[in-house]
């Protein structure tokens, strides 16, 4: 008897063990982490043509450095064979925040980050811009870096009207931080296309998010107040001969650029945080109309808050049905999660749905996957292991 | 003279051969039809023996197949034949008792055949002129042949009834059902049984953080869980039982998966539920004292509360090992479930208990994992890093109980 019981759940144990197929079902939702037993942070993603996804952020490895990662998976959210990679200079530290995506990923990569390079005579390091091509299947196909004594750090990235790409960040001199865009090649030449704000008051200032509308630029920044009171929004709207007309929106409080989402033609939506008068952190909305090259009109749209906690807004989308999707990550009792906050089509607020875990849950990015999903990149991190998670929800969220 | 000594002595010698010959196929006869009886072929009781007890038995013999006879009849639902053979038996044997381990309709009916002769017999002494008158009246006849042919009435009486019977079977065309006689009758009974049973969970569809295709991942088992319930029974035939009941089951099983080249992780699990089994138990051997029978039925499962805790470790052993304490994933696992259950088990009556083991086996016929929850399981999916694959839940139980006759 005890045999036949010992034979027949040893029986049971390796049938348990064979090969069970993925079904179809395993498309629709799921979570996924991507990384090593280290430091791992999420920093952009891009819906590629095929119905992949490709995924850019930071890998840090103690005794070897930091280094751009490039995750690319299938459908399911199964990291494809020969990913992820790792893209640096020789043996300097690097970072992807931006990630882009030609013809759909058919025409390859473009990560584009910081380096860090030693400052001679000083234990300091200065960062520089850079950037890195990649084949469609993931091979390097050439990486540049540009810099000078000040640092220099790419935040976003959208094709140029013409050909090549254009960048957005921000440049620190002196301790200060200031708007900084510019152009390079398909190549990675940099073009007489750059914008250095040079705002005397600059201390926070970046270019956060660039939108190329298909005849001209918008690009969403924080900016430095004048004599130094805070930092509102500022709208620069340019096109390939650059010449950038300037809308700042102004407020009472501290508002920071985060993302820009096109309405139509000449109409945007703004997503940004907001420090209120009473410090707490919330996200705010506006609508802006265009005229060309010029920004005509803006409206505040909706303020978000959380009764409880803090909200800092990164990325927002629009669904195929008018609402409006936006990711963020949400701080309250000592807890950091994720957020999905969803808006109507009349931008009347609508479910905020959490997704929490013991550590910190960032949330990163938002994409719109092939099918009704949504794609909701951030980061996972516990105590000293942090990896880049993937989730992908329903069309309201769930998992 | 001597020739007249030698003829007498031949066909005395005859008659004694044939006497003998007589007893030695009436006590194969009584042999016959005690295995019959115990076969459970009753009917052919009475006509293996009948003319047997007219002669060719006698003594304790006489008496057994005596017995044998009205039991076969009691069986058979012929109480006026098995009372008939009764006083026939007390009219031999009037001394006699029933013992201890003879059944109590026997018993009862002695008890009333007896208490019929007591009676009759005060009533003869009351009115003994009557008989005296009667008697002078008939011919003398020897008491031997009165009481043959009182015992060919009897069994003349005997064979047309059960002709008769026969001739209404198949008239009607219905055969008979007629309950086997076993050695020990099935009897409703009322007990508690108390055993265990281990979890074997079936994996349908692996799911995991990294990649599943990749992933090895598999079940295994664990130490078993306690098993407690109460059991109720009622015979449905001689050979059938219906068998039900309501008990606690507790279920362990573990998963192991390795969802990175640097990290894997085992999950324990433990499970308590409420089964209500309902299930039909066949005796293979009715007419033996010690039965053994197989079960089939299905059992209703409601889920109370299910647990999981668990380790993940480096493979590298770059960092310690990461520990979760037990958390309730009652919600990640399917409430209501039916189980197909088949088994075997093994009972000794007693005068008004009886003692029974089975072994059985549940087929879970639902997924016993809630698909909608997959993700809902906190710790388990952020610490452990484990996403709860679909798969079912068998159970082999084991259990031993009492139960008492009603």
């Amino acid at each position: 008897m005890r045999y036949t019981v010992f034979l027949f759940a040893l029986t049971a144990l390796i049938l348990s063990a064979c090969e069970h197929p993925v079904s179809e079902i395993q498309m629709e939702k799921f979570v996924k982490l991507y990384g090593n037993e280290f430091m791992d942070e999420a920093r952009d993603i891009e819906v590629l043509e095929d119905g992949s996804y490709a995924i850019c952020g930071i890998d840090s490895i103690p005794g070897v450095g930091k280094q751009m990662i490039l995750v690319i998976t299938d459908e399911y959210g199964n990291m494809k064979t020969g990913f992820p990679k790792y893209f640096t200079e020789g043996a300097l530290n690097s970072g992807a925040n931006a990630l882009l995506a030609k013809r759909g990923g058919q025409g390859g990569f473009l990560l584009c980050g910081y380096l860090e390079r030693p400052v001679e005579g000083s234990v300091r390091t200065q960062r520089d811009l850079f950037l890195v091509r990649i084949s469609s299947t993931g091979q390097e196909l050439w990486k540049k870096s540009y810099g000078s004594i000040e640092d220099e750090t790419i935040l976003h990235v959208a094709e140029r009207i013409s050909s090549g790409f254009m960048l957005a960040g921000y440049q620190i001199r002196d301790g200060q931080r200031d708007i900084m865009v510019m152009g390079v090649t398909e190549e990675g030449d940099s073009v007489e296309l750059s914008f250095n704000y040079n705002n005397p008051y600059a201390d926070n200032a970046s270019a956060n998010y660039i939108l190329n509308t298909g005849d001209r630029y918008l690009c969403l920044c924080t900016y430095d107040r004048i004599a130094g009171d805070g930092t509102d929004i500022l709208i620069l709207n340019f096109d390939d001969q650059l010449s950038p007309n300037i809308k700042i929106l102004d407020g009472s409080e501290d508002e920071y650029a985060r993302a820009i989402v096109q309405q139509s033609d000449e109409s945007f939506l703004l997503l940004g945080n907001r420090v209120s008068q009473s410090g707490k952190e919330e996200i705010v909305l506006y609508s802006v109309e265009t005229n060309g090259s010029l920004v005509t009109s803006s409206n505040q749209i909706t303020t978000l808050t959380d009764a409880s906690g803090n909200l800092h807004s990164s990325r927002m989308l629009k669904m195929p049905d008018g609402r409006i999707a936006i990711v963020g990550t949400r701080e309250a009792g000592g807890e950091t999660g994720m957020f999905l906050q969803f808006l109507s089509s009349g931008f009347q607020e609508g479910d905020r749905l959490f997704y929490n875990g013991p550590g910190t849950q960032t949330g990163v990015d938002i994409a719109l996957p092939g099918d009704d999903g949504i794609l909701l990149l951030g980061t996972n991190t516990q105590e000293s292991n942090s990896m880049i998670a993937l989730m992908k929800t329903d069309e309201k969220g769930g998992l | 003279m001597r020739k007249w000594i030698l003829f007498m002595t031949f066909f005395a010698s005859l008659a004694f051969s044939l006497r003998a010959q007589d007893e030695v196929g009436c006590q194969q006869l009584f042999e016959d039809a005690k295995e019959a009886y115990n076969a459970g072929m009753v009917e052919l009781v009475p006509e293996l023996l009948l003319d047997c007890l007219g002669s060719g038995l006698n003594g304790e013999t006489k008496k057994e197949a005596y017995k044998l006879v009205i039991k076969a009849y009691l069986f058979d639902y012929l109480p006026d034949e098995a009372g008939l053979l009764m006083e026939s038996m007390l009219s031999d044997f009037p001394d006699f008792q029933p013992a201890d381990s003879d059944e109590a309709d026997f018993v009862q009916l002695f008890n009333l055949k007896k208490e019929a002769r007591a009676q009759q017999v005060v009533q003869e002494e009351k009115s003994p002129e009557v008989e005296p008158e009667v008697e002078e009246q008939k011919e003398p006849v020897d008491p031997d042949e009165l009481e043959r042919r009182r015992l060919e009435r009897i069994r003349q009486e005997q064979i047309r009834q059960q002709q008769q019977a026969r001739d209404q079977q198949e008239k009607t065309g219905r055969k008979a059902s007629k309950p086997e006689r076993t050695g020990t009758d099935l009897s409703r009974y009322v007990g508690v049984s108390t055993g265990f049973g281990f979890g074997l969970p079936w994996l349908l569809e692996a799911y995991s953080l990294g990649d599943p295709n990749d992933v090895e991942s598999a079940f295994g088992l664990s130490i078993p869980g306690l098993r407690l319930g109460a059991v109720y029974a009622r015979p449905l035939t001689p050979a059938l039982e219906l068998q039900t009941g309501l008990g606690f089951l507790q279920s362990r099983f573990t998963y192991h998966s390795a969802p990175f080249e640097y990290a894997e992780y085992t999950l324990s699990e433990r499970q308590l539920s409420l089964r209500a089994p309902v299930a039909v138990a066949w005796h293979l051997n009715p007419g033996a004292k010690n039965q053994v029978y197989v079960r089939a039925g299905a059992a209703l499962n409601y889920l109370l509360s299910a647990k999981a805790d668990g380790v993940r470790s480096y493979v590298e052993g770059t960092s310690g090992d990461v520990s979760l304490d037990a958390q309730s994933i009652t919600e990640a696992r399917t409430r209501m479930n039916v189980f197909a259950e088949a088994g075997v088990g093994w009972k000794i009556p007693f005068e008004k208990t009886l003692f029974f083991v089975e072994a059985d086996y549940a087929f879970g016929l639902l997924q016993a994992n809630n698909p909608d929850a997959r993700y809902q399981t906190g710790d388990l999916l952020w610490v452990l890093y484990h996403v709860d694959p679909d798969f079912r839940l068998d159970q082999v139980i084991l259990k031993a109980g009492f139960a008492w006759n009603l």
